[in-house]
């Protein structure tokens, strides 16, 4: 269970890991805006190309990848079903009793779907690439101007870091208090709906007052080192802007350049 | 001279909610390159202590000197833990970092020193505690020894004149606590470092260079660690326990042994019993 | 209760190529009312072992009975509830079961569980709050307000309110000072001695072992190392000393002074009394 974080960092040396954690957050971010741009096959197809190249040249095998899609296949279904089903565009392919396919559909189905699967992937790859630690520095620096409009940005990237520091140890601390409880006669799996209830609330209630302690522990731990807030603190881990960070974007540029010719 | 490291004059600390002073007037000083071991039971004042030498909370009365110039007050608790650094109770509750060199770099990076000298110090510091090896470890992979002995490195880190352990092993299992001694005891003979260790784990105790014992806020007995865990001493009445050969002499003598000297280590006791017993 | 492990074993992920072996070719023999001390490094499997005693997990190889319940790799159980009446399991740091508004209600929620009656289980709570040494008027209080030792001792007590048959005790004394450890240690064997409660003590002090327990068994990466009783164990000390485990200080002591002593005799001290009353033996036999 400690393994289950959402696309977790697979450490492999590839050009997609070295680049500059930044680089790829601007490149997630730009993508799935451009992913709205495409309207035919053309311009699916260079953003399927961009997306192939990317997974090949992180050499994560595809199987890791599909594996960040399993949560949504319902959906991406859903939608295309959705579609299909819906859409009166085109000429009609079926037409029987309540039943109305549209070739409309099938094609906006597929695109829909297409979309979809775009945008899991790459966020996918961001995950599968960059280390969380890494991920939170990156959104620090670029989200770092915004603190002259007030926004605690360096407050927030060290809440995400703490809280992925944690996430481990509240998930040992979650199974040891589901032991004690279960050794005590309660059934986390089956019984009565007030019974189950009120096992949750036997996990729930050690778990959050621990939380709180911890928290304050912390929080005076921090304060003995010195911690106090944002000013005048250096950086320990500083990643540079690289040659090949420059050239992904202009990659991904060119990518939205010609996708603006090509489509409909 | 020696340089008086730490100076506590005349303290008294009440908390917020409490009927009655968790430390009543308490006088005592810490001079360099010392190991202080101080020892009493749970509510004895012992952590109030602690908090207190880190400006974590302000005396009610009297007041606490670092190193004869820095008195402790709201405007100095900053540079106070510049030259203070503590090691707290529990592993997990301290490490802040998502690896081992992140969270001894955050004590550095909030003293705002330069990545340079981060990497220098970082390394030096890992080496001290013997954790080379584990530099990348994530803290769920790390023993709960291993963990303190991370938090001992980042509060080294920052060139203390002064560490604090307040209660360090009282976590651990055996294992951990070997280490984390042995760690103190390195640290304290090549650092020359100026420690105090709160605890109540009399092996830990038995190694400093002076014990103070802490009972219901106050100190009532100081001396070298041989002098307060001699035999006969009232340390029974205040829920401490000595050592076990201390202990066992005490029961001797009881039961008539003529026992003359003041033992500490079994080697000592045994000697005095060989001569004893063989001389007949 | 008769607790049996035959040639016991658990892997984690044993289909997954992260499989572990934590436990293997476990053999137990404890027979009712014993005190039953385990002791083993972290990592040599101990926790695994104790987790197998009320179900909480079940062996992957071989076959555990605990009374007339049986747990074996080849049938999944799966009505636990029984036994987990029967073997009564207090974690490391029990505190962090709490949860409940007062202490009272915390106590009363394992027996009640159990289907035990509302009023039987406030009395029990009432009977149990007296003797693990705390006063009655803490029942009404949030078990929240009290200090780390007072917390250790409810959540003890609630345990001890099932009336298990069986007593599982996972460094109950851990994080407490030399004096709450020695009170608590003796009021297990208090408790042990007026029920007969079948003890199983998994402990890291070789004294605490040496002085309640009437068996020891030394985990050592997920087997038995050695059991016996325990002057049988501690008897080889340089096999212990190998894997890191000192004798009991009062052994230790013994040995020294007849090694220095020049006396070739065995070592049977368990306890500081014991030593006491075997040196001052000496002392009056040689004045004669």
């Amino acid at each position: 269970m400690k393994e289950l974080i959402l696309g977790k960092y697979i450490p492999i040396d590839s050009i997609i890991h070295r680049l500059d954690a930044r680089a790829k957050l601007l490149m997630m971010f730009s993508f799935i805006l451009i992913v709205f741009f495409a309207n035919n096959l053309f311009s699916y197809g260079m953003l399927l190309l961009f997306a192939m190249c990317a997974i090949s040249l992180s050499k994560v095998p595809l199987t890791y990848v599909l594996k960040g899609l399993k949560p949504l296949w319902f959906l991406i279904l859903f939608t295309f079903c959705l579609h299909v089903f819906t859409n009166k565009e085109g000429s009609t392919l079926v037409n029987f009793w309540w039943i109305h396919i549209h070739t409309g559909g099938i094609v906006q189905g597929f695109y829909i779907s297409m979309r979809f699967l775009l945008l899991v992937s790459i966020t996918t790859m961001l995950t599968l690439t960059t280390n969380p630690i890494e991920i939170t520095d990156g959104l620090e620096s670029l989200f770092n101007p915004l603190k002259k409009i007030g926004l605690p940005v360096h407050e927030m990237a060290l809440m995400m870091s703490i809280s992925l520091r944690f996430i481990p140890t509240l998930m040992e601390e979650t199974e040891k208090i589901m032991k004690a409880q279960a050794s005590r006669g309660v059934d986390f799996s089956s019984g009565p709906l007030k019974e189950r209830l009120q096992a949750i609330v036997s996990l729930l209630v050690p778990l959050f007052i621990h939380s709180f302690k911890r928290a304050e522990d912390l929080a005076i731990a921090m304060e003995a080192r010195g911690y106090q807030g944002g000013e005048g603190r250096t950086k320990f881990r500083i990643s540079k802007w690289e040659m090949r960070d420059t050239i992904s974007l202009v990659l991904l540029l060119l990518t939205f350049l010609i996708i603006l010719k090509v489509r409909a | 001279m020696q340089k008086e490291i730490v100076k506590v004059n005349k303290v008294s600390y009440k908390y917020p909610n409490a009927h009655s002073n968790a430390l009543n007037d308490l006088t005592f000083s810490v001079y360099e390159e010392e190991w202080i071991a101080i020892v009493g039971r749970n509510g004895s004042g012992k952590s109030t202590l602690a908090k207190l030498l880190n400006g974590l909370i302000l005396p009610d009365e009297g007041e606490i000197v670092i190193q004869e110039e820095l008195r402790i007050q709201e405007d100095t608790v900053w540079d106070v833990r510049k030259l203070v650094a503590m090691v707290f109770q529990n592993p997990d509750n301290q490490f802040v970092g998502t690896t081992v060199i992140d969270d001894i770099a955050f004590g550095l990076e909030n003293h705002g020193i330069e990545k340079q000298e981060m990497d220098i110090r970082i390394a030096n510091v890992l080496k001290i505690v013997n954790m080379e090896k584990f530099t990348l470890h994530e803290p769920h992979s790390l023993s709960g020894g291993q963990k303190q002995r991370v938090a001992i490195a980042g509060a080294l880190a920052i060139q203390p004149s002064l560490l604090i352990l307040d209660e360090a092993t009282s976590m651990l299992d055996p294992i951990g606590r070997k280490e984390v001694i042995e760690t103190i005891r390195n640290l304290h003979k090549s650092l020359k470092m100026t420690v105090i260790s709160i605890t109540h784990d009399i092996e830990e105790a038995i190694h400093a260079d002076r014990v103070v014992v802490m009972h219901d806020g106050r100190l009532i007995q100081t001396g070298t660690p041989s002098d307060i865990f001699k035999r006969n001493n009232s340390l029974e009445e205040i829920g401490l326990a000595s050592p076990f050969t201390t202990q066992l002499a005490s029961k001797l003598l009881e039961k008539g042994i003529p026992l003359h000297d003041n033992h500490l280590m079994q080697e000592s006791l045994v000697n005095e019993l060989c001569t004893l017993l063989l001389k007949k | 209760m008769h607790i049996t492990f035959e040639k016991v074993g658990y892997t984690y992920q044993s289909k997954s190529p992260f499989a572990f072996r934590a436990l293997h070719d476990v053999d137990v023999e404890i027979a009712e009312g014993t005190y039953y001390a385990v002791i083993g490094h972290t990592g040599s499997g101990k926790s695994t072992f104790l987790q197998h005693l009320n179900g909480l997990m079940q062996p992957t190889a071989g076959k555990i009975q605990v009374g007339d319940f049986e747990l074996s790799s080849l049938k999944k159980a799966k009505q636990l509830k029984p036994l987990r009446k029967k073997v009564g399991l207090v974690f490391q740091f029990p505190e962090q079961q709490l949860f409940e508004e007062t202490v009272e209600k915390d106590i009363c929620f394992g027996p009640i569980n159990f289907g035990v009656k509302e009023d039987i289980a406030r009395e029990r709570a009432r009977d149990l709050i007296k003797l693990v040494g705390l006063s009655e008027d803490i029942l009404t209080k949030s078990p929240f307000e009290l200090s780390g030792g007072q917390m250790r001792r409810v959540a003890i007590a609630g345990v001890l309110a099932m009336e298990p048959e069986v007593l599982v005790l996972d460094e109950p004394t851990a994080g407490l000072d030399p004096i709450g450890q020695r009170s608590l240690m003796e009021m297990f064997y208090q408790l042990h001695k007026e029920k007969g409660l079948t003890t199983i003590l998994v402990t890291h002090s070789m004294e605490d072992a040496a002085r309640y327990a009437d068996y020891i068994h030394v985990l050592q990466q997920g087997t038995t190392f050695l059991q016996g009783k325990p002057l049988e164990v501690f008897s080889r000390e340089k096999e212990l000393a190998s894997i890191g485990l000192q004798l009991p200080m009062a052994l230790q002591f013994q040995k020294n002074l007849l090694k220095k002593l020049g006396r070739d005799e065995e070592t049977t001290c368990l306890t500081d009394e014991q030593l006491a009353n075997y040196i001052v033996n000496l002392y009056r036999e040689e004045k004669i």
